[in-house]
């Protein structure tokens, strides 16, 4: 299926190489940064497209703190990811760049590999072949708490927050993750102080803030564990189905929610994987469409939407007039 | 900030200072008033009691804050005693040999008691030796993420070992006998009152201050850490935290609490031995915590008074039948109240709140309802 996939950069120059060499010269290349030697441009300019040469292995092990040198707009790139569970292959090749500030869609029938894929940048899962670059760095060998300290939130399918804690003391808890357990046995500062109030208002659960979160509707949970990721800052937050079983009024205020935190933090990336079309719809402005592991088309929402091959395996079957 | 005022930490630092006064003065009226009115065998008895729920507020901490359950917290609370009991021989012994070491027909001091002559290591020790077995189980358990029930089952296994090596190295432990016959605390005679009053002081006043301290942990932002490791230490990974080594921290703080109780239990009572520390006892303190209330302060405290003093009131009165009457209350409250005796009070006292409330124009859940109606302002 690896002939149907369609380029993986929307850049304008995206499948003419010619055109973009150029630009390469603005790329922070092999010897221009401290010594970092062992790219070649060819490769670089490779990676920058999310393409792979022959050996990815080559490209991956670079200077001494493990950075490879990447687009400075590039915020992750998933080089060749491959994970199989008991010979299933739940991802298969995938390759994959966002760039800063980027909000992306991920959508796709069921088992398409879009959970698998947020358990792999978020180190949950390894892969058994590939690599994840966040912002140049290989997270290989990363735990879970280095990566989000690295700057990666995420939200999980269904929502989870501490359930026997207050609203505000989730809150709390998310702010303090940079500073660590030692620290939180102190006074809380009062720029985190400000920050959770500021959040649990933008969240709208002022009202709730001393009350339990295990008292929430389904609703409530998802904005505040939302609102526990915005208030950590991240450089890229996953959200993985944050409208999943919301009223349209819920899904409303969530849209709302989104593009808020989009105005007040435009260098944040965001990951979104959702069922939901009408939600995608609202905000979605390059969708990536996965199926059976792989990717199966980019774009925006239009071209995705007209693309016979998303048309066959997703949206598909009388469902055709899905604009 | 202006609005730093009405932020709860502001306003802690009121009830912060009433309670640490509170607890002061309870402390202090025990000191005074419980020698006046209790007789020298009662008071022991207590006093005996306290130490154990000092180790009760060490389990609740482990377990009813972070999840941790300890089936193995007697081997610590050993631990302190033993290496307190082991200067007391010491101290007993004046120049020579425990005699236990010369039953077993030891001519010389093993190497690893003599630093226990002195006093000053012999009470880091108390601390130390705990801590750094719970240290070393700890990393070894928790990097490895295991958690729950396999947690609790090396627990008891460690429970299990320490008893057959204690048991197994009399020359060294006294065996099964374990450690008695002590003259001597830091050159205070045992066997005078003014001693075991001064004993029973010191007892209250740890027990107050281990209280407070665990008060103001739990009350902090690290308190609802150990809460969200309880409920959902996976969740808690992915926001940037590594659960592990707060447990670690916090098993290696209970075992240190544990092993200070150890050393306040071995002079008042007189002996320490390896049924004090074994799988029975650890399993009976958790009880304490279970039947008290735990994820409270306070109902641990009252699970091991109220469990010691039924089990010692019961034997006194039915010698026969008093573990029946120990198991029918174990039994009852764990499906009575399952959050214990202060978690089922909680509840009685919230159910008649809300039921106040209820009657009342203008209720509680009517406010919560009208606020959670009002919209998040959708401008989309």
């Amino acid at each position: 299926m690896s002939d149907v996939r369609v380029p993986q950069t929307p850049s304008p120059s995206q499948g003419e190489g010619l055109s973009s060499l150029p630009a390469m010269s603005s790329l922070p290349l092999a010897g221009g940064g401290q010594g970092r030697g062992s790219i070649t441009a060819a490769e670089a300019w490779a990676a920058r497209h999310g393409l792979t040469l022959p050996t990815p292995d080559a490209i991956v092990d670079v200077s001494s703190d493990g950075r490879v040198e990447t687009d400075p707009d590039t915020r992750l790139e998933l080089r060749e990811i491959t994970v199989s569970f008991d010979g299933l292959t739940v991802l298969d090749h995938l390759t994959l760049t966002l760039a800063r500030g980027e909000m992306r869609f991920l959508i796709g029938p069921n088992g398409a590999g879009k959970t698998t894929l947020l358990d792999v940048i978020t180190g949950k899962t390894k892969p058994r072949s590939g690599t994840v670059l966040f912002e140049g760095y290989d997270l290989a060998g990363w735990q879970e708490h280095d990566i989000a300290q690295r700057g990666i939130g995420r939200k999980f399918q269904t929502p989870t927050v501490f359930p026997s804690l207050t609203v505000r003391q989730n809150m709390e808890i998310a702010v303090g993750a940079r500073a660590g357990f030692i620290r939180s046995m102190r006074r809380m500062p009062s720029v985190e102080r400000d920050l959770v109030a500021e959040t649990v208002q933008l969240i709208g659960l002022e009202a709730r803030a001393t009350q339990r979160a295990g008292q929430l509707s389904h609703g409530e949970k998802q904005w505040l564990e939302i609102g526990m990721l915005v208030v950590q800052e991240p450089k890229l937050l996953l959200l993985d189905e944050p409208v999943a079983g919301l009223t349209r009024g819920e899904r409303d205020r969530t849209v709302a929610l989104l593009h808020r935190m989009q105005e007040a933090h435009p260098d944040r990336t965001i990951l979104i994987v959702e069922h939901d079309m009408a939600f995608v719809r609202q905000l979605a402005k390059t969708v990536t469409v996965l199926h059976l592991g792989r990717l199966l088309s980019e774009g925006t929402m239009e071209e995705v939407q007209n693309d016979p091959r998303v048309i066959e395996v997703y949206l598909g079957h009388g469902k055709r007039k899905v604009a | 900030m202006l609005n730093e005022k009405e932020e709860p930490q502001g306003s802690l630092a009121g009830p912060a200072a009433r309670e640490c006064a509170l607890v002061a003065g309870t402390c202090l009226l025990m000191i005074v008033v419980l020698p006046l009115v209790l007789s020298e065998f009662r008071l022991a008895l207590l006093a005996k009691f306290l130490t154990f729920a000092i180790v009760a507020l060490a389990i609740d901490l482990a377990w009813g804050y972070t999840g941790m359950l300890s089936l193995g917290h007697g081997v610590f609370f050993g631990l302190g005693a033993y290496a307190l009991a082991m200067h007391m021989k010491l101290e007993a012994a004046k120049d020579g040999l425990p005699d236990f070491m010369g039953w077993s027909g030891l001519r010389e001091l093993p190497g690893f008691w003599v630093p226990f002559e002195s006093g000053a290591f012999s009470l880091l020790m108390v601390i130390v030796l705990p801590a750094v077995l719970a240290a070393g189980l700890g990393i070894l358990i928790f990097r490895g993420r295991v958690q729950g029930v396999y947690f609790s089952i090396i627990t008891q296994a460690l429970a299990l070992i320490a008893t057959l090596v204690f048991v197994g190295q009399q020359p060294y432990t006294g065996g099964t006998n374990g450690m008695t016959n002590f003259s001597t605390v830091f050159g205070f005679p045992l066997i005078e009152t003014s001693t075991q009053l001064g004993l029973f002081a010191l007892t209250v006043v740890v027990l107050g201050l281990t209280y407070l301290a665990l008060r103001f942990l739990t009350r902090s932002r690290a308190g609802a850490i150990l809460v969200a490791i309880r409920d959902q230490e996976d969740r808690l990974r992915f926001f940037g935290y590594d659960p592990a080594l707060v447990k670690v921290a916090v098993f290696v703080l209970s075992a240190a609490i544990a092993g200070i109780a150890g050393a306040l239990f071995v002079p008042q009572v007189g002996i320490i031995s390896p049924a004090n520390m074994g799988i029975v006892p650890s399993i009976e303190m958790v009880i304490w915590v279970a039947v008290g209330g735990r994820g409270t302060l306070i109902g641990p405290i009252i699970g091991a008074l109220v469990v010691n003093a039924a089990k010692s009131g019961l034997s006194e009165s039915f010698p026969d039948f008093w573990q029946y009457f120990l198991g029918a209350l174990f039994v009852g409250s764990v499906v009575l109240f399952p959050d214990g005796i202060v978690g089922g009070i909680a509840r009685g006292v919230r159910r008649l709140k809300r039921m106040r409330e209820a009657s009342a124009p203008e209720s509680a859940p009517a406010r919560e309802l009208a606020a959670a109606g009002r919209p998040l302002e959708a401008e989309s």
